[in-house]
C-alpha cells in the first residue's frame, strides 16, 4: 500500500538534531515544573498583558480589564471607571468568557446538506454560494424579500444596517420584539424616549417586575444595595413573585400578572382626586392631562384591586407615599420583565408608568426620572466610508405595527413575512430567534419556507441549526468592534478590543465577514475598510485616538448637558409628555392612556404564568457554559414555583413532578413550593429546556417557555406577548 | 518509520481528519484495512465503514461545533489546566495543558504546527505524528513519556463516542462508532508497539509477558 499511497502528513518536521533538541522538552512533569516557575516569575514581575474591553455576557457592555498570560485569558476584572460595571463583574461575565475555549464553539463555516447534516465549507465557497443565492432571490423577488435580525452589539449595529441597506432592503430588525419593545415604544410615544431612574438619590422607588438582582448590571445592583443599606429611601417591588431584589426592598406588593396597568391607573386616580400631583409641572409639560383625568375618574383603587389583587388601601397608600417623596420618587422604567414584551397591554402599561412619573413632576429631578442624551460620533469621511443609499421600500411590519421604535422594528413581522412568502432570505447575527423570540415551531416553519437562511454566531444555536449556512464568528475576546458610546449623566466612549489572537483560524470577526460577503454580493464599496480604520475614524470625530482609549479603557466626553433640576426636552410631536397621543390614536389604540385587559385569563383551575431571568444566565445564550449550568443544576434552578396553598390544594409537595399544559404544549417539570409567589400564579425561569439531546449542558433540564406561547403579536408594536397564556398543572402519577 | 507503521498512520489520519471519497476508498481497501491491526495485536476488525457511513460519522460525531460532536482533541477530555484561573478543573475546553505541552514540545523540536490545528495541536492525528517522530528521532524514554501523557485519554474517548452514538437512535452511527472504537484500540496498540520498538532499539530487554501499558508507564 505504501508504495502507491501518499500519506497526508500534518506536522512539518526536520530530523536534523532532533534527538538533541528533544532532550528536556518532552517530559510532561519537567514542562509543568518549568512553567510553574515561569508563572511565579511573571506574576512577581507583573508580566501580564492587560487589555481593556467590553463584556459580552449580556447586552450591558460592561467595561473589563482582561489579564492575558502567555497569550491565554487568565483573569477578568471590572473596569472601575465604567458606568455599567463600576469595577465589578457578574457571574455571567466570568462564565461567558469560558466560551472562548469551549468545545461547543463553531470552528469553521458550515453548510447544511440535503440530508440535513452540516458539513464544513470553505469561506470562499460559502461566500460564493450565499451571494449567488441571495442576489438571485433579490433579483427575482426584490430587495424587500431579504431580512436581517440581530442582537444589537457595537459592531453589528454598524455593519448589519449598512449591509441590509446596501442590498436595498429596509428589513433590518433587532431582537427587541422579544425584549423591551413594548415599553421602549411606549416611552418614545409618551416622553420622547427612554428614561432612567436616579436610584442613588431616590427617597422612594418602585420596581414593577424588574429585579436588578436577577438581571444584573453590577453598577445598578450596587446602587440599589447602597440605597437599601445606607439610605432612608423606601424600596417597593411590585411583582407576583418575591424576586431576589426583594431582599433589599421595604415592601413586596404581589400583583396578578399583566394587571400592573390597573394599579398604575388607580394610583394616578389617587394623585389627581386627592390633588397630590405636581400641577405646575403638568400644566407646563403635559399634553392631554384633562382627557386623562376624566379617563381615570373611573379607575378607583377599589376597581383596580378587583383586577390586580392588590388591596385598595395599599394602592392608595403607595400613591400618597410616592407623592410625599416626590420629586425624589420614581417608578423605575423596567426592561423585559413585566411589560417589556409580555402582554397585550404592555405598551399601555409603559405609557401609564411614564404618566405617573409625570404626575410626580420628577423628570430631570434628583431622585426622579432622568432623560439624558447620548453622545454622537461625528460623520465619517464619505470618501473612505461611503453610505449606501436608503432603501426605497418600507420595512415589513412598519405598516401593521407603526408604534414599534424604529431602531428595533418587530422581527416577528419578518417571521410572518417568511410564513406568507414575502420574505425569502433571512440572516441572523447572534440572535437565537428560533428558541426565544416566539413559539419555536412557528420559527421552524417560517425558516423552513425561506430559500436562504444564514446565521453568524459563535456557537451552534437552535437558530443556527435551522440555517442553510452557519458562519462562525470568533469570540468577543478575539475581536475588535466599532466604538461603543454610552449616554447618561456622563457621556463616554469605550471599545470592545481584541485581548487574544484568534484561536480557531477558520473563525472570523463580523466586520471581516461583512467586508468579504458584501464584496461577493457586489456591494463591497460600502465596506472597503478594516475595523481598525473604522474605529480610528470614529474616534477622530471626537478628538480621540485608539491608543488613548486603550490606555484608559473608557473616556468621558465633554458633551453631556445633563443638569439636575432642569426639565428635559421631550422628543414627542408636541414637545410635551403625551397623555393623549394622536400618533397612537392613528395606530388604532386609545389615544388617551386608559385601561386595557390582558388577553389570556385563567379559566377555573388554571394559573397565570410568569417567566423571568436568573442572575447566572442571559436568556439561552449562556446555557452552554458548564460552570453556569452547574450553578443551575446544583441549586435546582429550573423548577416551577408554586404557592404553598395552591400546592396543598393539588396535593403537590416540594420536588414533585407535575405536568404543565398550555393551549400549545405540555411538558413535565419539578415543583418548588414557596410562599414567595402569590396564589394563582406559577413562575418558571426562561433559560432552560434545551431541545437537542446533543447539547449536553441543557438537554433534559427544565422546560422551554416559548413552547407554551401561542404565536401572537401586541397591537401597535408587534411585541411577542411572551406571557399571554395560562397553564393547567397536574401532579404526575396522581 | 516502517512502511507498515506509515500505512497505519495514514489510515488513522483519514479516519479522524476529513478526507475525500477516492482517498478514503484507497485507504480502506481490504488489504489496507487489514494492515490497521498492529502486528502483535489480536484485535479483530470488522469491515471498514462505507464512505457514506464515514461521512455521516464525521459530520455528526467529529465535526467541531456540531451539537454533541466529540472532536478527537486531547484537551477536551482532560482538566483544562492547574495553573490558570477559572477553568483549571473544567473539561471540554480547547488549548488546555495538554495542548500547551504539545506546543512546547513542537517549539523545542522546531516543528511547525499547521495553521488549521493552531487551536488543537493535541488533535489525535497530530499526537500520533509527533509520537512517531519522537519514536524515531528521540530517546525511547521521551517517546514513552509522551505516550504516557498524551494517549491516556483514548479509553475515555472510546467510551464517550460509543455512549454518544448510542443516544442517537441511529443504527448506522452506532455501527460506525463500533468501528471507530476498534480503530482507537488499534491506535493504542500502535502506540504501545511503538514504545516497545523504541526501547528494544536501545537495547532494553523486554519480557514478552509484560503488558504494553507497563512499558509505556515505565
Amino acid at each position: 500500500m505504501s508504495k502507491t499511497m501518499t500519506r497526508r502528513g500534518f506536522l512539518r518536521t526536520s530530523a536534523a538534531g532532533a534527538a538533541l533538541a528533544a532532550a528536556g522538552v518532552v517530559g510532561y512533569a519537567e514542562w509543568q515544573s518549568g512553567r510553574a516557575h515561569a508563572d511565579e516569575g511573571s506574576a512577581a514581575s507583573g508580566d501580564v498583558k492587560r487589555v481593556s474591553t467590553l463584556c459580552n455576557g449580556c447586552s450591558n457592555e460592561c467595561g473589563l480589564w482582561v489579564n492575558v498570560r502567555d497569550g491565554v485569558i487568565h483573569t477578568l476584572e471590572g473596569n472601575p471607571d465604567n458606568p455599567n460595571s463600576g469595577g465589578r463583574m457578574c457571574g455571567r461575565g466570568h462564565g461567558f468568557a469560558q466560551m472562548t475555549y469551549s468545545a461547543d464553539r463553531l470552528t469553521q463555516p458550515m453548510k447544511r446538506m440535503e440530508n440535513g447534516e452540516f458539513e464544513p465549507i470553505s469561506w470562499d465557497d460559502a461566500y460564493a454560494e450565499i451571494s449567488e443565492k441571495l442576489m438571485g432571490i433579490i433579483e427575482k423577488n426584490g430587495p424587500q424579500s431579504f431580512a436581517f435580525i440581530r442582537d444589537p452589539r457595537p459592531n453589528i449595529n454598524f455593519y448589519a444596517p449598512r449591509f441590509t441597506a446596501a442590498l436595498g432592503s429596509a428589513n433590518i430588525y433587532t431582537h427587541g420584539a422579544a425584549c423591551n419593545l413594548s415599553l421602549q415604544s411606549a416611552y418614545k410615544h409618551t416622553v420622547g424616549g427612554g428614561f432612567s431612574a436616579d436610584v442613588e438619590n431616590a427617597k422612594m422607588i418602585m420596581f414593577i417586575g424588574r429585579s436588578y438582582a436577577d438581571g444584573i448590571t453590577p453598577a445598578s445592583m450596587k446602587k440599589l444595595a447602597e440605597l437599601s443599606v445606607n439610605g432612608d429611601a423606601k424600596i417597593v417591588i411590585v411583582d407576583p413573585r418575591f424576586n431576589n431584589s426583594g431582599h433589599l426592598a421595604d415592601q413586596w406588593v404581589p400583583i396578578r400578572p399583566g394587571t400592573d396597568l390597573a394599579m398604575l391607573l388607580a394610583m394616578s386616580h389617587v394623585l389627581i382626586e386627592e390633588d397630590l400631583y405636581d400641577k405646575s409641572f403638568v400644566n407646563d409639560h403635559v399634553l392631554g392631562f384633562y382627557a386623562f383625568k376624566k379617563e381615570v375618574e373611573q379607575f378607583t383603587p377599589e376597581w383596580a384591586s378587583e383586577i390586580c389583587g392588590v388591596g385598595a388601601d395599599t394602592i392608595a397608600t403607595l400613591a400618597r407615599e410616592m407623592a410625599q417623596a416626590a420629586p425624589a420618587a420614581v417608578i423605575e422604567p423596567s426592561w423585559r420583565a413585566a411589560f417589556g414584551c409580555a402582554h397585550q397591554n404592555s405598551f399601555m402599561t409603559g405609557r401609564a408608568v411614564a404618566a405617573f412619573n409625570a404626575l410626580l413632576g420628577n423628570y430631570g429631578q434628583k431622585g426622579g426620572a432622568l432623560i439624558t442624551s447620548s453622545p454622537s460620533l461625528g460623520k465619517l469621511p464619505a470618501s473612505k466610508f461611503p453610505e449606501p443609499p436608503a432603501a426605497k421600500g418600507t420595512r415589513v411590519g412598519n405598516k401593521e405595527y407603526p408604534l414599534a421604535v424604529p431602531f428595533m422594528g418587530t422581527n416577528l413581522a419578518a417571521l410572518k413575512g417568511a410564513l406568507d412568502g414575502q420574505i425569502k432570505a433571512m440572516f441572523f447575527y447572534q440572535s437565537n430567534a428560533a428558541k426565544g423570540y416566539a413559539n419555536p415551531k412557528v420559527w421552524e416553519e417560517g425558516l423552513g419556507k425561506c430559500e436562504l437562511v444564514v446565521d453568524i454566531d459563535v456557537q451552534m444555536s437552535e437558530t443556527a441549526m435551522l440555517a442553510d449556512y452557519v458562519l462562525p464568528e470568533c469570540s468577543y475576546l478575539e475581536r475588535m468592534e466599532a466604538v461603543y458610546t454610552l449616554g447618561g449623566k456622563k457621556h463616554t466612549v469605550s471599545l470592545r478590543d481584541k485581548a487574544i489572537d484568534v484561536i480557531h483560524p477558520e473563525t472570523r470577526p463580523a466586520d471581516q465577514i461583512f467586508r468579504e460577503l458584501s464584496a461577493a454580493c457586489g456591494v463591497g464599496k460600502y465596506f472597503d475598510f478594516t475595523v481598525d480604520e473604522l474605529v480610528e475614524a470614529q474616534l477622530a470625530t471626537v478628538g480621540l485616538t485608539v491608543d488613548e482609549l486603550r490606555e484608559k479603557g473608557i473616556v468621558e466626553l465633554p458633551t453631556s448637558d445633563f443638569e439636575y433640576g432642569k426639565v428635559p426636552e421631550f422628543a414627542t410631536p408636541s414637545g410635551k409628555i403625551e397623555f393623549y397621543s394622536v400618533t397612537i390614536g392613528r395606530a388604532g389604540l386609545s389615544p388617551v392612556i386608559t385601561w386595557q385587559e390582558r388577553k389570556a385569563r385563567p379559566a377555573e383551575g388554571e394559573f397565570y404564568f410568569v417567566g423571568g431571568k436568573q442572575s447566572v444566565h442571559s436568556h439561552t445564550m449562556t446555557t452552554g457554559i458548564e460552570s453556569l449550568m452547574n450553578i443551575s443544576k446544583d441549586y435546582h434552578l429550573e423548577r416551577l414555583w408554586m404557592n404553598a396553598s395552591d400546592a396543598k390544594e393539588l396535593g403537590i409537595a416540594e420536588g414533585d413532578t407535575v405536568e404543565i399544559s398550555s393551549s400549545e404544549y405540555t411538558d413535565k417539570i419539578d415543583v418548588h413550593v414557596t410562599e414567595r409567589l402569590m396564589p394563582g400564579v406559577v413562575f418558571c425561569p426562561t433559560h432552560y429546556g434545551g431541545s437537542s439531546p446533543y447539547l449536553k449542558q441543557g438537554y433534559g433540564f427544565g422546560i422551554c417557555i416559548p413552547n407554551f406561547q401561542p404565536f401572537d403579536m401586541e397591537p401597535g408594536t408587534g411585541a411577542t406577548m411572551s406571557q399571554e397564556f395560562t397553564v393547567s398543572i397536574k401532579k404526575v402519577g396522581a | 518509520m516502517s512502511d507498515m507503521r506509515q500505512d497505519q498512520l495514514a489510515l488513522f489520519s483519514a479516519l479522524f481528519v476529513r478526507t475525500d471519497e477516492a482517498t478514503y476508498a484507497q485507504l480502506t481497501a481490504p488489504d489496507s484495512w487489514a494492515a490497521l491491526a498492529a502486528r502483535d495485536s489480536a484485535l479483530a476488525l470488522g469491515q471498514p465503514p462505507s464512505f457514506d457511513a464515514y461521512r455521516h460519522f464525521m459530520n455528526t460525531m467529529l465535526t467541531p461545533g456540531v451539537p454533541g460532536a466529540l472532536p478527537p482533541v486531547e484537551s477536551l477530555y482532560k482538566d483544562w489546566g492547574g495553573h490558570r484561573a477559572g477553568l483549571q478543573h473544567g473539561q471540554g475546553y480547547y488549548l488546555g495543558d495538554a495542548a500547551q505541552h504539545v506546543r512546547a514540545v513542537c517549539e523545542g523540536l522546531k516543528i511547525q504546527v499547521p495553521d488549521a490545528f493552531q487551536a488543537m495541536p493535541d488533535h489525535l492525528v497530530l499526537l500520533l505524528e509527533l509520537f512517531e517522530y519522537l519514536r524515531v528521532h528521540a530517546p525511547a524514554q521521551d517517546a514513552a513519556d509522551f505516550a504516557a501523557h498524551h494517549f491516556d485519554w483514548l479509553g475515555t474517548y472510546r467510551d464517550v463516542l460509543a455512549d454518544r452514538a448510542g443516544q442517537r437512535d441511529d443504527a448506522a452511527l452506532e455501527e460506525a462508532a463500533a468501528s471507530y472504537g476498534q480503530v482507537l484500540a488499534c491506535i493504542e496498540e500502535f502506540v504501545f508497539a511503538g514504545v516497545r520498538e523504541a526501547r528494544m532499539r536501545e537495547g532494553h530487554s523486554l519480557s514478552e509477558e509484560r503488558s504494553a501499558e507497563e512499558v509505556v508507564l515505565q
